[in-house]
């Protein structure tokens, strides 16, 4: 059976409104061996909202998120990104939800160590298929309003670890993503930076509709989110009030 | 999508260029092997059509005729080197001119390659032996750089007498034919050899591995679909491997003065024959990309998307239990494949040496993993991290060991092949000939030029007791005896032959011969040679007797000679009943004192007597141990070979082993960890795996030496010099590598990246 695509690209057609939920978590488990990370548990994002996930370490905050993200798989549950199930996606589909409507932001590694700046937030661009030129105008855009355009030609291996998180939350939104992902984002940073990445991000996404989960430990990170879904022993709890 | 593939790869800094060098170079060297592999077959081939005008056997004129050449060919010995004599004649200038040579020799004149004009330079004794050197043979005549040939001039008759008449020469000659024996160890070499070289064209794309797949993993987060992700890893290879296939070529030419030495049936290669052509180099150089292209692909599949920098794949439980098993299977296939050669069936052979070769690599990962659960076991820091990693990667330990694995394992199985194949090809047990003693063979020679040659003979120093002997044939119910006829006092004293007492009947015959032909009242001598030579395939002169009789009564015996050079009967010509004067003598034997001595009396004969050789015990060894010398010259090259391409292999993976690690080796000397310790840690994850697995490869060497070669005692003594040579020598390599961890765990770019 031909796989139906549902997601077209931002601002083509059937853009979601606020108050639209764009990302549902059903049930999800997920075992690692013998060790069980996620127990039935569940989550829905709303359009341009920002949720925070909290917990202990091994709750299963970043096991949520990459299986959220479709990044991981889960043994069960569903994932519904706008109506469609994005556990039964194909590795392509999956591949293309990812470029196109979901950004990432990790603690570590997620940029490429042998491109510079510009490169690592033209990357999605270009794998999108936008030209060279086209796809590094845009992505100096983005650096510039995140304040580090004099740093486009410089490599991650030459950057500080905040500047190194902005060039990943530029790489995140280029896309207009209406998702962004972000894994203890400032697990590396000291406090200013950390508010200083947060707050850049957060304004960013709601200037642009984004939703964002977060994992954090930090309840100073937490506090950006308007909601914050606790986690233990790959549970979901409670979902505490608006922030 | 390619593009950003290359600019990755070109965008890593000092670590990415050397590792894009190391890969260019071990592809380069990978592509250089297999053309030195395949430009064999074509070099013996261009030999074989050089020498093809000299082994002619089908005449197509008669000799004589205007416009033809006849050609004989002969065997002369300088000490213990072999010439190759060709006489030609023509009867005019209108027949074809011998190739290498400028001009047609006359009768007297020759013309030799340089390496027999060294020979004669050395050895005053053999001047004027094959007549007045005109001038030099060319390399169109010749086999090899050092081939001794020459091409000497003779009046056409002479040459009619065992030559062959042409209007043309063949270009194309026939390569050597393979017994049973050479044919299995020319298949098992050629499996071991592809196998390390498989080895090292594909460590040659996992130089690079963990950083690809580091990139990779991010490029999958941010959503590359799987073909644009295999599209950007073609890029990032792609430059190294092409420039390594750019350089292959040139790598081979770099070896090719090396390959060209080595001797094969008694000379070197010319360079320009190991040639492997033009189609078979694009073609070979093709597949080399393609492999290594391959290999990074499929390495890199197994990376997915992660939050971390990168994540593999794991290998599931069950994949692990398959790969026992399939060890097991396979294992069990090769005894039962063993038990099946051991009636001669080259494939079965080749089948089960690939089968322990698979078994071998399928359970070599679980092999490292408990090596290193031991060293786990053992005292101190090193030992701990050595042990982890041996359990935590056993297969990137095994990637530079499985070359010494196979090298040791093609080592012992061979010293026991080699050794039971040359006996069963060495006939020099059947070679008789006492030392110091001398058979010239003269068919061509009137018995009043034969008379003259043993009276020259007998005036050299050092030559003793020369005699004339007539050969024929007894005919015997279950085959034939051999016979000479001559002076058997004479022949005593010229062969120094064990236990031979002439008696006084004039007829002696060996103790196993007599009791054949007890109850023969007479003996019958045939393939007598007429007094007249005359050639070939002439018609007999039917005036002339080629059979005659002789009365058993009375003959005496002497102890049976050994040997198809030395008579079964000795028959004085006077118990004939014919005339003994209408039989030539085709052999003069003679005693020698001295090597000086043995030259002079061949120059003596050799340049009277047409297409005459005077052998000796070491000669006729020589001549049938030469299948044998083939075995052990292709062996010994083979040999080379294989260390060669295991050395390589060994130290460009030891070496891009630490080269990858370099981050986690710097994390650690941050961390306080001495140089030392890492360095024993590099020492032990690499020695002791490859003595463990070097040692499980020997036994399975011997057990399958063993199998192919039942009956024969294994030469173990012989084997374990060469074992621990490789075994000592891999340590050794590891032990230099360690080196390496100080100047890698200080480079700033490490830390930067």
């Amino acid at each position: 059976m031909t796989e139906v695509w549902p997601f077209a690209q931002r601002g083509e057609t059937d853009d979601p409104r606020p108050g639209d939920e764009v990302l549902e978590v059903l049930h999800l488990s997920k075992s690692f061996g013998p060790r069980r990370a996620l127990d039935d548990a569940s989550l829905s994002v709303r359009h341009g909202e920002i949720v925070a996930v909290m917990g202990p370490s091994g709750s299963g905050k970043s096991t949520l998120l990459h299986c959220a993200a479709g990044v991981v798989r889960p043994d069960s549950g569903q994932v519904l990104y706008r109506g469609a199930d994005v556990t039964r996606l194909s590795r392509d589909r999956s591949s293309e939800l990812r470029r196109t409507q979901f950004g990432f932001v990790f603690q570590f590694g997620q940029l490429v160590p042998e491109l510079d700046a510009v490169e690592n937030v033209a990357l999605p661009l270009l794998l999108n298929g936008s030209g060279r030129r086209e796809a590094k105008t845009i992505a100096r855009t983005w650096l510039d309003r995140l304040s580090i355009g004099d740093l486009a030609g410089q490599r991650p291996g030459q950057m500080s670890g905040g500047q190194a998180q902005r060039v990943a939350v530029a790489r995140a939104l280029v896309t207009c993503a209406r998702v962004v992902f972000a894994d203890e984002p400032t697990g590396s940073l000291d406090t200013a930076t950390s508010f200083a990445v947060m707050a850049e991000m957060v304004e960013l996404a709601r200037e642009h509709g984004t939703a964002i989960v977060v994992v954090t430990h930090d309840a100073q990170v937490a506090a950006y989110a308007d909601r914050v879904v606790g986690m233990r022993d790959g549970r979901t709890e409670q979902e505490r009030g608006d922030g | 999508m390619l593009r950003l593939g290359m600019r990755l790869s070109v965008g890593g800094g000092r670590p990415a260029m050397v590792s894009a060098v190391l890969t260019a170079l071990t592809v380069a060297l990978g592509a250089a092997f297999v053309l030195v592999g395949l430009s064999i077959s074509p070099a013996l081939q261009a030999r074989a059509d050089r020498a093809a005008w000299t082994q002619m056997d089908l005449p197509d004129q008669q000799a004589g005729t205007s416009g033809t050449v006849t050609v004989s060919s002969s065997v002369s010995y300088v000490g213990s080197n072999q010439v190759r004599v060709v006489t030609v004649a023509a009867p005019d200038a209108q027949g074809p001119l011998p190739p290498g040579v400028p001009q047609m020799p006359t009768p007297g004149q020759a013309y030799v390659s340089p390496a027999v004009a060294e020979l004669l330079e050395q050895n005053p004794q053999v001047a004027g032996r094959y007549g007045e050197v005109a001038g030099m043979v060319g390399p169109r005549s010749l086999r090899g750089p050092d081939d001794l040939l020459v091409v000497r001039g003779a009046p056409v008759d002479q040459a009619a007498l065992d030559g062959v008449t042409v209007t043309s020469f063949p270009h194309r000659g026939p390569l050597p034919e393979l017994s049973g024996v050479e044919k299995l160890a020319l298949a098992l070499g050629s499996l071991a050899l592809a196998a390390p070289v498989a080895l090292l064209v594909s460590i040659s794309v996992q130089l690079n591995a963990t950083t690809r797949q580091r990139r990779r993993s991010a490029l999958d987060l941010v959503g590359a679909t799987p073909a644009q992700l295999t599209a950007i890893t073609i890029g990032e290879v792609l430059v190294p491997v092409m420039a390594g296939a750019v350089l292959g070529p040139l790598v081979f030419a770099g070896l090719l003065p090396l390959v060209a030495r080595v001797p094969f049936e008694g000379t070197s290669f010319y360079q320009s024959d190991l040639s492997p052509g033009l189609a078979t180099t694009a073609t070979v150089l093709a597949a080399v990309v393609g492999v290594c292209l391959l290999g990074a692909v499929a390495g890199s599949r197994t990376v997915v998307a992660s939050g971390v920098p990168s994540r593999r794949q794991p290998t599931p439980r069950k994949a692990v239990w398959v790969r026992g098993v399939a060890a097991l299977l396979l294992a069990l296939l090769a005894c039962l494949l063993l038990a099946v050669s051991s009636r001669a069936a080259t494939v079965s052979a080749v089948a089960a040496f690939a089968c322990a070769l698979a078994a071998l690599t399928l359970s070599g990962p679980a092999l490292v993993r408990w090596v290193g659960a031991g060293l786990e076991r053992l005292p101190g820091v090193a030992a701990l991290l050595a042990g982890r990693r041996l359990r935590e990667h056993p297969r990137q330990v095994l990637r530079p060991i499985s070359g010494v694995g196979v090298a040791v394992l093609v080592t012992v199985m061979f010293a026991a092949i080699t050794p039971a194949a040359a006996r069963s090809l060495d006939r020099s047990r059947e070679v008789g000939q006492q030392e110091g003693t001398a058979q010239a063979s003269v068919p061509y020679v009137t018995t009043a030029a034969a008379d003259d040659l043993v009276r020259l003979l007998a005036r050299v120093d050092g030559v003793l007791s020369p005699t004339t002997v007539k050969t024929a044939q007894v005919t015997m119910p279950d085959g034939a005896l051999r016979a000479w006829i001559g002076d058997c006092a004479g022949i005593a004293a010229a062969t120094r032959m064990n236990g031979l007492d002439c008696g006084s009947t004039g007829l002696v015959v060996g103790a196993d011969a007599a009791a054949i032909i007890t109850g023969e009242e007479a003996l019958e001598l045939y393939d007598l040679d007429n007094a007249r030579p005359a050639a070939q395939d002439a018609v007999p002169d039917s005036t002339e007797p080629d059979v005659a009789h002789v009365a058993t009564a009375g003959l005496s015996t002497m102890t049976s000679q050994p040997g198809v050079d030395m008579p079964d009967v000795i028959v004085d010509p006077a118990l004939l009943d014919i005339d003994p004067g209408t039989v030539r003598p085709t052999l003069i034997v003679f005693a020698y004192t001295t090597s000086s001595a043995l030259e002079t009396a061949r120059t003596l004969v050799e340049s009277r007597a047409h297409s005459a050789t005077v052998a000796t015990r070491e000669t006729t060894f020589e001549g049938f141990s030469q299948d044998a010398r083939r075995l052990y010259d292709a062996v010994g090259f083979g040999a080379v070979a294989l260390g060669v391409v295991s050395a390589c292999t060994l130290i460009v993976a030891a070496a891009a082993g630490l080269i990858e690690r370099r981050r986690s080796y710097t994390i650690l000397r941050t961390a306080g960890s001495r140089l030392r310790t890492l360095q024993a840690s590099v020492v032990l994850e690499g020695a002791v795996p490859v003595l463990v697995f070097g040692l499980v490869c020997a036994v399975v060497g011997v057990a399958m030496g063993w199998a192919l070669t039942p009956g024969n005692r294994y030469p173990l003594a012989g084997v374990v010099s060469p074992v621990l040579w490789i075994l000592v020598v891999a340590v050794a390599t590891f032990s230099l590598s360690a080196l390496l961890v100080g100047p890698l765990t200080r480079s700033e770019e490490t830390r930067t990246e």
